[in-house]
Order: C-alpha cells, then sequence, then structure tokens
C-alpha cells in the first residue's frame, strides 16, 4: 500500500534528520510494538556524534516502557536526555539514579492527554511501528496501541516502521479512538471488556511522512521465570480471598473484569485463577496481554480481554497470528488514554491485582522507588487501577533478598498507592482485607497476616514505641529497616537465616 | 401517636429510643449542610443517661462527609461514637480519633456508597435523613445536601426522617438523584456539563421501613468564613495569574473548564480573585461544597452554573438563595456524593482542581490530612478523586504557619494524600511551582525557590545536598528532622530568627 506513496529511506538517513535535543516519541507499550531499526540508528549517530566530540540527547517519550532493548542501546550510547512516562531497562535506570536523564514517572493514561495539552512541550518526531500505511494516512499497528495514535497525530513529522514480521492481521484487534481535549461532551461507550468504538487504524496527516522504514524483526519479550513456591503461594492466597468474597456475594455470579500488573507474579496468578474450578469463567480490562492468558483463552476461562499491549514471547505471538480465527474476536487493543480510563475501569467494577516493591503496616504502596530515592520501573498504570477499581489488591512476598528484606515496613518511603486506595494486601503468608476499618485496626491485619513471623515482633515494636495519634508513627524510627539495609545489607541486622517455611 | 403522610409521627426522644448499643447509623450531611440535627441530639442525650447508669451505648456513625457541629460534636461528648467514617471534623471527635478511643476510616467519598452496597460497611441498621418531604409512596425530598443519603435510603433496615420545615420545598428543583447500580452493569454517566440532569429530584425509601418522622425547623449550622488575610490574597493572585497564562498559551479553551475548590478561605479567596478578573471569561463548577463566596459570583453572573452535593451556607447565603429560586435553581444542580466526585466525570469534564494542603514536600507529594503523619485533622475527603483525575491539579498552602514555625514545604510528607504522580501546580504566597513535565529534581528546585518562605529555603537546598543520589534525593535520617524539631521544641528550625518571616 505505501509503497510508490511514501518515500522508503534507511534507518540511518531516519535518523539523520533527528537533531539534537529533539523530542521523539515512539511507539511501543510494554515491550511490544517497539520501533526498533530507527532508534538504534539513532543511539549508533549519538556515538559516532559523541566521539566526534559534540553533544547529541533527545528527549523520548514512548506508550510505556518501550523495548528495553531499545531503551537500553539508547541509553548506553548515552542519547537520552529526559524520558517520559516508563522504563524499566537497567541502563537506563542507572542513569535515572544517577541523575544523568531527567524522568517523568507518569500514570500512563494522563501521558497522551499531558501530550495533547502541550505540557512537555513540541512533539518533533513520532516514529511508529505498523504494520502498513496507506496513502491517505491510515496507520496499521502492530502488537501495541499506547499513546501512537496521540504521537501521530501531534508529532511535526512522522517516520513509520512496516515490520513484516507481524501478522496483517493484527488490526482486527484494534480500536482506536483519540480524545478531543476536555470538555468532552461524551462519555466512552464501552460497557464491556469488548466493546469497541474506534478504528482499526490510527491516522496521520501524510504530508508529516517523512519516510518508510522497512524491518523484520520479532519483539524482544522475555519468557517468564518458573514460579517459585512463593508466587504461587501469593497465587492461592488471591484465589482464596476472591473465592470467599464470591460465596459471600460481593462479587455478582458474572463475575467481574480483572486487571493485572505485568510480571511473573501477575503471570502466576491469572494462571491460579484460571486453574480454578470453582472461579467461573471472567474477563479482563487490563493493560498488557501476556503469555499466561492463551492458554487460559483457550481453556475458555477467559472469554474476551482489553488490553493495550500483546506483550507475549515470540512463540506465543506465533500462536495467536496462526490462530487468528480464535483471537481476533475476544482480544481487543486499545489506546493507553482508554485502556486506563479512571471512569471505565470504575464503571467495569474492575478487580485491580497490581505488585508492590514494599507495603506499610496501613496500607501504603511503594511500587517504585526502592529506599524512596531508586528508581525500579515506575508507577505505570498500577494508580489509575488501584485507585478506580471495585476491589484494590497489591500483592508482593512477606520478604526478598533471602528474608533479608522485609516487604512489609513501619512506612514506606515513596507512596504510589495509598491507604486510602489499597483495599486487600497478599503475600505468601496470607492476606488482609483491609476494607472499612480504621489505621490500627489494618496494621494488626497486616502485621499477623501478610509480614513474615522473624518480622513481626519489630514491626509490633514500631508501633507499640510510637506516638499515639488516628495513625501511629515514629518519625525517628519510621525508616531504621531501610536505613539497616543500607548500612548492614540487612533490614534487621541480628536476623539469623529465614527459613522457607510458611 | 399522629401521622404524617401514613407515617408515625415521634418525638426525637422517642425516635431515637430505637437505636440500640453498637448500632450502624447513618446519618443524612454533608458537612454541616442537611444533616440530621434532632436524632443526633436525642441520642447524644440518651448516651448520657445510659452511661449515667453504668450501661454502655456506643453507635457506628456513617454520614455524607463530616458534620461537625450537627452529629460528630455532640455525640462525641457523650462519647457516643465507636466508629466513624467516612470524614469527620469536630474537635472533641477527633481527639477521640486521635487517642485511639474511635475508629476512624478516612476514605475516598465518591467510594463510599459502593461500598456500602458492596457491604464492606456491614449492615446499615438506621438512616437518619433530612428532607422538606416524605411521600405516601416513599419519595424523600432531601435538604441542602444529598451525600450519601439515597443510598443509606436504600440500604438501611429501618429510617429515621427528619423533616425540616426551615429548609425551601423549592431545594428539589435543583436535585438529581440517582444511584449507581453494582458493577458490572453500569452505564455511562452521560453528563455533558455540570448542569446535565439525569436522575430524579427525589430520594425513595421503602415506606415499610420508616419507623418515624419527626419535626423540625432548626437552619443548618455554617460558620461564616473568616476574613480572608494577606498571604490567601497574595495566593489567590499567584493562582489566578497562572490560569491566565494557561489560557493565553492555550491550554485553557477560551470557554474554560469547570472549576473544583475545595473547602475553607484560601479556597473562597481564589474564587472571589478569578470573579474579580475582567479576563477570566465567565466560569463554572464541578465540585463537591458550594460555599458562601459563589452566592455573589453567580448573581453577579461570573459563575454560571455549579454541580455540587451540598449548598455549605450561611444563613444569610441561604436565605438569600431561597428567596431568589427562580434565579438559582436552573443554574445549581446537587447530585449524590457518588456522582459529584465521579472520577471519570471529573477526567471527561476536564476539571481544574484547586485544593489546600496541610504540607507539601520537595518533589510535590501532598499530606492533606495527618499532622506529623500521626493526627488526623479531617480527611482526605474528595481531594483525591479531583486531584488525581483532573486536567490541572492546583495544591495551596501559605508557606509557613504559626508565626513562620512551621514550614508548609518540607523535605517529606510523613503522610501522602495526593502524590507527585498526581499533584501537577503547587502555590504557595510566595509564588507558583508549574511541575508538568518536570523530574524531581526539577520539581523540587522549582518548589524550594518558588513555593518554600525564604527562610527555610537554604535547610531544604541543604537536604538535598546531603541526601542519597537516585532518581528522588532523600535522606532517610534526616526526612522528617523538621517535624521532630517541630514536636520537641515548637519549630521546625529552633535557631530561626522568625522576625524575618513577617513579611510576605
Amino acid at each position: 500500500m505505501y509503497a510508490g506513496t511514501f518515500p522508503i529511506i534507511t534507518a540511518e538517513e531516519a535518523a539523520s534528520h533527528i537533531q539534537d535535543g529533539a523530542m521523539v516519541a515512539l511507539s511501543g507499550f510494554a515491550n511490544a510494538g517497539t520501533a526498533k531499526v530507527v532508534p538504534r540508528a539513532i543511539a549508533k549517530r549519538a556515538r559516532e556524534i559523541h566521539s566526534a566530540g559534540k553533544s547529541y540527547k533527545i528527549r523520548l517519550i514512548t506508550g510505556s516502557s518501550s523495548g528495553n532493548d531499545i531503551d537500553e542501546e539508547l541509553a548506553q550510547a548515552q542519547a537520552l536526555s529526559w524520558r517520559a512516562p516508563y522504563q524499566s531497562a537497567p541502563a537506563l535506570r542507572g542513569q535515572i539514579n544517577r541523575q544523568e536523564v531527567q524522568y517523568i514517572d507518569m500514570h500512563l493514561s494522563n501521558a497522551p492527554q499531558t501530550l495533547l495539552a502541550g505540557f512537555f512541550g513540541k512533539l518533533d518526531y513520532a516514529i511508529i511501528e505498523a504494520t502498513d500505511v496507506t496513502r491517505d494516512g491510515r496507520v496499521y499497528l502492530t502488537t501495541s496501541i499506547g499513546a501512537s495514535p496521540t504521537y501521530l497525530r501531534h508529532a511535526d513529522r512522522v517516520f513509520i516502521e512496516i515490520n513484516d514480521y507481524h501478522s496483517k492481521r493484527l488490526p482486527e484487534m484494534a480500536d482506536i479512538l483519540v480524545l478531543p481535549p476536555p470538555p468532552r461532551l461524551d462519555p466512552i461507550p464501552i460497557y464491556d471488556p469488548l466493546t469497541k468504538i474506534g478504528y482499526p487504524y490510527a491516522t496521520v496527516d501524510p504530508k508529516k511522512i517523512v519516510g518508510i522504514i522497512e524491518s523484520n524483526e520479532p519483539d524482544r519479550i522475555e519468557p517468564f521465570a518458573t514460579l517459585d513456591w512463593k508466587a504461587k503461594s501469593i497465587a492461592d492466597n488471591v484465589v482464596r480471598f476472591l473465592f470467599g468474597e464470591m460465596i459471600s456475594g460481593r462479587i455478582p455470579p458474572e463475575y467481574l473484569p480483572f486487571q493485572a500488573g505485568v510480571g511473573n507474579l501477575a503471570n502466576s496468578i491469572m494462571a491460579a485463577l484460571g486453574s480454578n474450578p470453582y472461579i467461573p469463567a471472567f474477563r479482563m480490562y487490563s493493560v498488557t496481554f501476556q503469555d499466561s492468558l492463551v492458554e487460559l483463552m483457550e481453556k475458555g476461562k477467559l472469554v474476551g480481554a482489553s488490553a493495550c499491549s500483546l506483550t507475549v514471547t515470540a512463540d506465543t505471538l506465533k500462536h495467536i497470528c496462526s490462530n487468528m480465527d480464535f483471537f481476533a474476536p475476544r482480544i481487543v487493543l486499545r489506546p493507553q488514554e482508554i485502556s486506563d480510563d479512571a471512569g471505565i475501569v470504575r464503571r467495569l467494577g474492575v478487580i485491580a491485582i497490581n505488585p508492590a516493591i514494599e507495603v506499610d503496616i496501613y496500607g501504603n504502596v511503594n511500587s517504585s522507588h526502592l529506599f524512596g530515592t531508586d528508581i525500579m520501573n515506575g508507577i505505570g498504570g498500577s494508580g489509575e487501577f488501584t485507585r478506580n477499581s471495585y476491589l484494590s489488591i497489591i500483592a508482593c512476598p512477606s520478604t526478598v533478598m533471602g528474608g533479608r528484606v522485609s516487604c512489609i515496613v513501619p512506612m514506606s518511603p515513596h507512596i504510589d498507592s495509598n491507604e486510602h486506595s489499597v483495599q486487600v494486601i497478599v503475600t505468601e503468608q496470607g492476606f488482609a482485607d483491609l476494607r472499612g476499618v480504621g489505621p490500627m485496626q489494618r496494621a494488626k491485619k497486616i502485621i499477623d497476616n501478610c509480614a513474615h513471623p522473624a518480622y513481626r515482633d519489630y514491626l509490633n515494636a514500631y508501633i507499640r514505641e510510637s506516638d499515639c495519634g488516628h495513625i501511629r508513627h515514629n518519625l525517628r524510627k519510621a525508616y531504621e529497616l531501610h536505613r539497616n539495609f543500607l548500612e548492614h545489607g540487612k533490614m534487621l541486622p541480628d536476623l539469623g537465616e529465614i527459613g522457607d517455611h510458611i | 401517636m399522629s401521622i404524617i403522610n401514613s407515617y408515625p409521627k415521634l418525638s426525637p426522644e422517642e425516635a431515637a429510643s430505637n437505636i440500640f448499643n453498637g448500632a450502624t447509623v447513618a446519618f443524612s450531611g454533608f458537612t454541616n449542610a442537611g444533616a440530621a440535627k434532632m436524632i443526633p441530639r436525642a441520642l447524644a442525650e440518651r448516651a448520657r443517661e445510659l452511661h449515667a447508669r453504668g450501661a454502655p451505648f456506643k453507635i457506628r456513625v456513617l454520614s455524607g462527609a463530616s458534620s461537625g457541629a450537627s452529629i460528630d460534636e455532640p455525640l462525641a461528648r457523650e462519647e457516643a461514637i465507636s466508629y466513624r467514617a467516612p470524614y469527620q471534623s469536630g474537635s472533641t471527635l477527633r481527639d477521640q480519633i486521635n487517642r485511639q478511643e474511635v475508629e476512624y476510616v478516612d476514605m475516598h467519598l465518591s467510594h463510599l456508597p459502593q461500598t456500602v452496597l458492596e457491604g464492606f460497611q456491614g449492615k446499615i441498621n438506621f438512616a437518619v435523613v433530612e428532607a422538606t418531604e416524605i411521600t405516601r409512596d416513599g419519595r424523600v425530598y432531601l435538604t441542602t445536601s444529598i451525600g450519601a443519603s439515597p443510598t443509606y435510603l436504600k440500604y438501611a433496615d429501618r429510617v429515621i426522617v427528619e423533616i425540616n420545615r426551615y429548609h425551601s420545598p423549592r431545594l428539589r428543583e435543583m436535585t438529581d438523584i440517582l444511584i449507581m447500580p453494582p458493577p458490572p452493569h453500569r452505564f455511562p454517566i452521560p453528563f455533558h456539563d455540570p448542569l446535565t440532569k439525569l436522575g430524579y429530584p427525589y430520594s425513595v425509601v421503602d415506606p415499610q421501613k420508616v419507623i418515624a418522622v419527626i419535626e423540625n425547623d432548626e437552619p443548618d449550622v455554617i460558620p461564616g468564613f473568616a476574613a480572608s488575610d494577606e498571604r490567601s490574597e497574595k495566593i489567590a493572585e499567584n493562582v489566578v495569574r497562572f490560569l491566565l497564562d494557561e489560557m493565553l498559551a492555550g491550554r485553557i479553551p477560551p470557554n474554560f473548564l469547570p472549576l473544583q475548590a475545595g473547602v475553607g478561605n484560601v479556597a473562597n479567596g481564589v474564587m472571589a480573585a478569578l470573579a474579580r478578573n475582567p479576563y477570566i471569561p465567565p466560569f463554572k463548577m464541578f465540585t463537591e461544597v458550594y460555599q458562601d463566596s459563589l452566592v455573589d459570583l453567580m448573581e453577579s453572573g461570573r459563575l454560571t452554573a455549579a454541580s455540587t452535593t451540598s449548598l455549605t451556607l450561611t444563613s444569610k447565603m441561604l436565605q438569600r438563595i431561597y428567596d431568589n429560586m427562580d434565579f438559582f435553581a436552573p443554574r445549581i444542580v446537587l447530585r449524590p456524593q457518588e456522582l459529584s466526585n465521579h472520577p471519570g466525570v471529573i477526567r471527561r469534564l476536564g476539571v481544574i482542581s484547586m485544593n489546600t494542603a496541610l504540607e507539601v514536600d520537595i518533589y510535590g507529594n501532598v499530606n492533606a490530612s495527618h499532622v506529623f503523619g500521626t493526627n488526623v485533622m479531617n480527611g482526605i475527603g474528595g481531594s483525591g478523586e479531583f486531584t488525581r483525575n483532573a486536567y490541572i491539579s492546583i495544591y495551596m498552602c501559605p508557606s509557613v504557619a504559626k508565626g513562620g514555625k512551621i514550614s508548609s514545604i518540607v523535605p517529606m510528607c510523613p503522610h501522602v494524600d495526593n502524590n507527585e504522580h498526581s499533584v501537577q501546580v503547587v502555590v504557595t504566597e510566595q509564588g507558583l511551582a508549574d511541575l508538568r513535565g518536570l523530574g524531581p529534581m526539577q520539581r523540587a528546585e522549582k518548589i524550594i525557590e518558588h513555593c518554600a518562605h525564604p527562610a527555610y529555603r537554604e535547610y531544604l537546598r541543604k537536604y538535598i545536598e546531603n541526601a542519597r543520589v537516585g532518581h528522588i534525593r532523600h535522606n532517610l535520617e534526616k526526612a522528617f528532622e523538621l517535624h521532630i524539631n517541630l514536636k520537641e521544641t515548637g519549630s521546625m528550625l529552633p535557631d530561626l530568627d522568625l522576625s524575618q518571616i513577617q513579611a510576605v
């Protein structure tokens, strides 16, 4: 379709347009559908320019984490000065934590609106992966939608990477609509995770397309690690809790849609829900569609899923694309502004399940910053789902690093979702249902049911020695565990090895 | 016993005698507006008598939001409350909560009705709701607040209605009531404008559940606001300048966006300043509380429409509305708090939210509820739902309090109601920090240089210099040094010369 309409150029040619200081948007959400060859050429160009002693850095915005390998390569080439709204690449993380790259860690559904409003400044370039682009500017995206529709619309100039690797049938899942700026008159008419309200393609003013770059390469999605016993116990506890809710009538028999965060733990929780015979078939209104969901869908346990990306390994993607007649009617891929929309999450009554780095005894969750200082990845979509869901569940192990770190602490040094929004905490030890109870009652439940037994005495003593108030805290000792870890490599220096028993 | 519209008419004492020790009682009232009045007082009396005889009597109290003078204070003084949700504001109750004598669940207000219908609050034994009328078939016309009353009327086992003759029966012309069904059977909420109506002018109750109707004619107890001070006016000026700039830059459309303003003097001052500015076009509000200052603005044509869940007005102002219902009724909509504070509607309408903080940290995290992270002031209220979903979220506070002994800009907040991911603009009398699109250290610089009081800037800069390097810089040894100093010496910086603080 595009041949003869738009100039076909090399990645190097494309990169040569992009000047020092430019604001560049890439397609890509949770490693899926990332522009690949042009960013790599930008990294190469940066290295060349740097070795000539000149400066070259761009400002980079994506859907969420772009391909880790892409962020990694750009970071290693010292090519980034500013990054939003999410990242998960080790070299980039290091640069952010050394204050070499400015990083804006944002609620993902807000990114398009923020760009549109001009708060990020002018968007110079969008580099978007697609399966096709038509003469009149319809762009058929690949494995993620993310914020690409907004970037295509608002960038001054556009490069399209046509990736031949991807199935031309992926657009059958796409449902794209760019929300106008507020005040928006119409509610978003999504009644069900599978409701479609838009178009299978994004649009771009064809005059803005500088060139097409041809590529043929898969997304690089790491397979999930095999499950350890802790992840399995956490998953079992989530299932046990949800089953109890169903029995007591607080979840309707037709069930409510699930959202699950990214990663091993979420993957294992979904697998556990799927294999439980008492949990009825369910839907998902989530952000990433991950590997474990394919099997659930084929078993008929997962009957429909709304997502923003197909973050699946190459084998799984092949499997989906060769069974498109089955999968296409069961998966909808949406822009992140809609997959994470506060109003829809609230309306559909989503059950949100997200991981945490640590949770404090009152239910405040840190999901982004170790010690309150070092970024891991970012808040991502966890804030919008936790804040607006019908049931918000936070899952994490009670300890990590062989027990040297407790994930239940007196006070979280960074708060991504607070006690006002977090309803249920689950660890391998058990779960704490925090709904309708005050702070001290929450603390008791979290310590007794979720903290590792080896840390319970410490946490109880912390409360005893705290100032009395609605919430009890001792501001001198609130971060003693964190400081101990920074100094001694363990939160409780005198604590011996913790057995693997529950 | 006489009958009103087929319901038994009782004295407050008779009606209150039904309410047993340990009962969960849901009262009408969002702020003191539309709060039940007679039953709380009768219950307090009953508690006093029972306690004097050594008998226990404590109830679990729910309401729309705070209802300090009408509900919280009289009951707390008699130690008659064991549990309180979702918000409070009485000084006696506050102290009991902070002494751990009363369990208090400080909640996002729009969530409350949903948690009631889910059963997370347990069984609601009684609803006590103020109304202007109840019909034979169970239509209840509410008074100056809607709050969560429609939900309480629906889910309570037994209902007591306080018919208040003081209030204008024409309040129903402003009222728009709808209870959201439980998920997943919810429809999109088709508000196109703060004034869109989609429900009924009354709430409904199963008439068989109504055990008593009580009559009275008492006004709401709404205190007036203090005259605004120099600092509030400076803050207001800074907010207006920012909004004008946003309009000029095209980031706010020429017909403006709906405003939300928190409760209190600072918010009142900002609204007045906005109205005075000739370059700000007439505007609308999508907010939770309609306060005194808005009456003038509406009459002068500056405020053209307001959606709210309560008319929190002094008697004088409320009377002005009652005397001009033909003018006000088409310009105000009173909604349940589930809708007045609904995240989806706030997001879609592009609300500009303006709320007040106790303190803000140098990275933009806001503490709006807990002094020292321990002692609750009031609660998070609606600030979380507006800040999180607003098109532009603004937080305001004076840079210092208590003559400079307290800096409202601190290294780290010991309680976070709204975090750096949601807070976009911080304003003090010193100036304004626009945090959009900036990383943490860039935010810190703006907040310290533009918002902190000059007397505290050096300390805050030093805090960062000595902090561990990361995406965010913190020193976990000293993060709360200012708070600890304040607790121990009465001043955040004991050596600070307070005479340099006086000038704004």
